[in-house]
């Protein structure tokens, strides 16, 4: 009998997936909801030099020292918004904060009937960065590739 | 200890962690028998077990763990239904595999006779047991009967705020909404309830509140007081709709009448019954005289101690003239470096655990390469911080790949030199003062300075007039360089781009150093040296545009107020003489590339400045403020931002900010 087969089978979940949605500027974003692991409010962050101006610094998240990315600017979506909030996103053991405008909601989609591929949509974020579009009635939420986002250029600055 | 021993020791370590899971989870499922996260959760456990055991040869248990797993792959496939008969014979189970082990441990082989046992499980999957006559366990208590109004009673205040808002078609709803068990990101669910409830009406009152949702800091359910004037049923429907919501409960409230809140009691007595459950559960299992703590809780341990350190700290600068208060501070400081030091303790592994996979690569790449090579490990015993063993696998991987790559030469070519066909590549640490020493010596070839400047100037590195100014040492340092290989064709085994520069970089982010020793012909020695505690270090916090700085006294010589007319201009630089000594300044922010007018100290009275000591010169690094001296606990900045120019670290100072940590080695 096979049961580490079964196993995979049993555990994973084929047809719906879940994702945080939130606001940056006039579109609605999304990630996995595997990868985040918890909505903070802001407070202070500071500063790292050297770095790129998307990174917005590091915060103290119960000890730990966490890098808070800045979807605006690494998007180049011009303008502030006053109230943000950072979701943490965790890959592999590396925690991150991305900084958004508004988190709306948690959704679940159907993989097969709700997500289209990015190159029919237009956002004003670069294609590469999308993994897809969720389509929800009216509403488009794009299914951001995040390890892309993040991993792709790594700031160094040495 | 040898091989065997070990293995036997790590299955004994292995199979009480899962016996102790089995008995746990047998019990959760008791409480939960459609949960198919925890049948799962069973069926792995035994997978495990089974597979341990057959490695270790081990029959009877892996029969038993076989048949026991073929139960839960029934339940599974819902071919039969979790009941007391079930479970008890899961749990009997659970006893004969302790049982096993305590045979294996005390006389080395299985004793205890579970054939009788083995038979009882071959007839429950064969269905000849009527299971039908055992009852199944009664539906859990209606929750609806629980009074929850207490954990969202009001205050005489805000009634009267309340009341006087309401209209007469508003009613006050106590609501309680139920998060599923495994509800992920719980703050998020907890955060749209709110947000939910904020439009179906006024939200008077909720517990958690939204601080406390943010924090995550609340258990299954969420209490909300609701003013609204719509339906009790379409409330109730809304906020079933929200993904993760089990359940929801509504009590409308009369709202003259205050009730009772009994509901702490309750809650004050299920804590007692689950406490004593789980204790039910692990009394079979002996607790045995070593623990294994998950990294993570070591980890936790740490940071709150550094907490106490920081807030330590703070209380030092109160400064009181008392005796008591001094009296006080001693023994704090007592306290808090044992605890510091127990922990660091607590975290040391043997390096063995990283040297034991070299072997094996070793033996593989010189069958590749055609060369014979004996690699001789000491000192496997010697102790690092665990943080440390998991950082430092690749870059002595990378040392030891360019040893049996470019060190060692072919039997034949050695046999030609008079050295022995085969080779020796000799791993080796050891504890020096307060320093960890690492190092891979080969009795190779040594490097080619002469090649390796060849090669730098090929690759634009350094130019021929630079070369021809070098000595040895520095030549040979160009194999850190970044982009560097020396490898003359690119092999499979180093020549992958990732090259020495690599290596440098991660051990310079654990705050140690690398160095190369080679002489043509005879060998080479690399040797890292890492500091034995990581954590704690003192530092000069300093302002620099408004922000917090650490510079670690260890690099720091001294600090001074400059009067600006002691500034004298040298071919165009601001330096300082400082006991005949010329001492070039540097401002900090600049350094930084701050994006602020540089120059400005200029025009202050007495210009704050640290003399530094970068690489072997010494440096003056103009701050904008010095504040105080302080240990600090050194934080890295994790693996997303990592060889940030000028920065190693961060720590966290009294009031929970993050301050950035310096490195001023290299500073210009």
């Amino acid at each position: 009998m096979d049961y580490t087969l079964r196993d995979d089978l049993m555990l994973e979940d084929y047809e719906r997936k879940q994702i945080v949605v939130f606001q940056l500027a006039d579109e609605e974003y999304a990630v996995d909801i595997s990868q985040s692991k918890q909505i903070i409010k802001v407070s202070k962050i500071t500063p790292v030099p050297n770095t790129p101006d998307y990174v917005r610094g590091v915060i103290n998240l119960r000890g730990q020292i966490v890098p808070v990315i800045d979807l605006r600017k690494r998007f180049g979506i011009t303008g502030t918004v006053e109230k943000e909030r950072i979701i943490t996103i965790e890959f592999d053991d590396i925690l991150i904060g991305i900084l958004v405008d508004e988190i709306k909601e948690v959704l679940w989609y159907d993989v097969e009937k709700e997500l289209e591929s990015a190159p029919d949509i237009d956002s004003s974020i670069r294609q590469d960065y999308i993994k897809g579009v969720v389509k929800k009635g009216k509403r488009l939420i794009v299914l951001i590739d995040l390890e892309k986002l993040l991993f792709e250029n790594r700031p160094v600055s040495a | 200890m040898d091989t065997k021993d070990q293995y036997l020791q790590m299955f004994f370590d292995e199979s009480a962690e899962y016996l102790q899971q089995l008995n746990e989870n047998v019990l959760l499922l008791e409480e939960h028998p459609e949960d198919e996260e925890i049948i799962n959760a069973v069926f792995r456990a035994a997978h495990s077990v089974k597979g341990m055991s057959a490695t270790m040869g081990y029959e009877r248990l892996t029969d038993l763990t076989h048949r026991m797993e073929s139960i839960l792959a029934k339940v599974r496939n819902k071919e039969m239904t979790i009941n007391e008969f079930i479970i008890d014979t899961l749990f009997s189970g659970l006893d004969y595999i302790k049982l096993l082990l305590d045979d294996i441990r005390n006389n080395g082989e299985e004793r205890t006779d579970i054939s009788d046992y083995l038979s009882k499980l071959e007839k429950i999957l064969n269905n000849d047991i009527s299971i039908q006559e055992v009852l199944v366990k009664p539906e859990k208590t209606d929750l609806n009967l629980q009074d929850f109004t207490g954990m969202i009673a009001l205050t005489e205040e805000e009634k009267e705020e309340i009341y006087n808002k309401m209209t007469s078609n508003d009613r006050i709803y106590n609501i309680r909404v139920i998060l599923a068990e495994d509800c992920l990101l719980k703050n998020v669910r907890g955060y749209m309830i709110l947000k939910k409830a904020q439009e179906l009406g006024y939200l008077a009152k909720s517990n958690p509140d939204q601080r406390e949702i943010e924090d995550e800091d609340f258990g299954d359910s969420i209490y909300i007081k609701l003013i609204s004037a719509l339906k009790e049923k379409q409330i109730q429907e809304e906020l079933a709709d929200i993904i993760d919501v089990e359940q929801v409960i509504i009590h409308v409230e009369d709202y003259k009448v205050e009730e009772k809140a009994v509901v702490e009691q309750q809650e004050a007595k299920s804590l007692v019954d689950s406490i004593k459950k789980q204790k039910d559960g692990l009394a079979n299992i002996q607790v045995s005289p070593t623990v294994r703590v998950d990294i993570k809780k070591l980890d936790t341990l740490m940071n709150m101690v550094g907490e106490l350190l920081i807030n330590k700290t703070r209380l030092e600068g109160l400064n009181i003239d008392s005796d008591v208060y001094q009296d006080i501070i001693q023994q704090l400081d007592r306290v808090t470096q044992d605890l510091h030091h127990t922990v660091m303790q607590i975290r040391m592994v043997p390096i063995g655990g990283i040297f034991n996979r070299f072997p094996r690569m070793v033996r593989d790449l010189s069958k590749e390469l055609d060369k014979k090579i004996d690699l001789i490990i000491e000192g496997a015993d010697t102790e690092l911080d665990r943080s440390l063993i998991d950082e430092l696998g690749d870059p002595l991987m990378h040392i030891i790949r360019n040893s049996i790559d470019h060190g060692i030469e072919k039997p034949a070519e050695r046999e030609r030199k008079g050295k022995p066909a085969t080779g020796n590549i000799l791993l080796q640490a050891y504890q020096k003062g307060s320093e960890i020493i690492i190092e891979v010596e080969d009795d190779g070839a040594g490097i080619n300075t002469e090649k390796v400047i060849e090669k730098a100037i090929e690759k634009g590195i350094i130019t021929p007039d630079e070369a021809s100014q070098m000595e040895e040492r520095d030549k040979l340092n160009l194999i850190f360089h970044p982009g560097f290989s020396t490898s003359e064709e690119v092999t499979d085994i180093s020549g992958r781009g990732v090259g020495m520069d690599v290596v440098r970089n991660v051990v310079e982010t654990l705050d140690g150093q690398v160095f190369v020793e080679s002489e043509l012909g005879v060998g080479t020695r690399f040797t890292i040296s890492l500091p034995l505690t990581l954590a704690i270090t003192q530092a000069l916090m300093v302002v620099i545009n408004n922000e917090v700085y650490a510079i670690p006294l260890g690099s720091i010589s001294e600090t001074l107020l400059v009067a600006p007319e002691e500034i004298i201009q040298v071919r165009g630089q601001d330096v300082i003489l400082l006991r005949e000594s010329t001492i070039p300044l540097v401002e900090a922010a600049r350094q930084l590339n701050l994006d602020i007018e540089y120059g400005k100290y200029r025009q202050l009275e007495e210009i704050p400045v640290v003399i530094i000591n970068s690489g072997e010169r010494q440096i003056g690094l103009i701050v904008d403020q010095m504040l105080n001296q302080q240990e600090i606990v050194i934080k890295s900045l994790g693996k997303f931002l990592v060889n940030i120019k000028n920065i190693s670290g961060a720590t966290i100072v009294g009031d929970g900010d993050v301050a950035l940590i310096l490195d001023v080695r290299n500073i210009a």
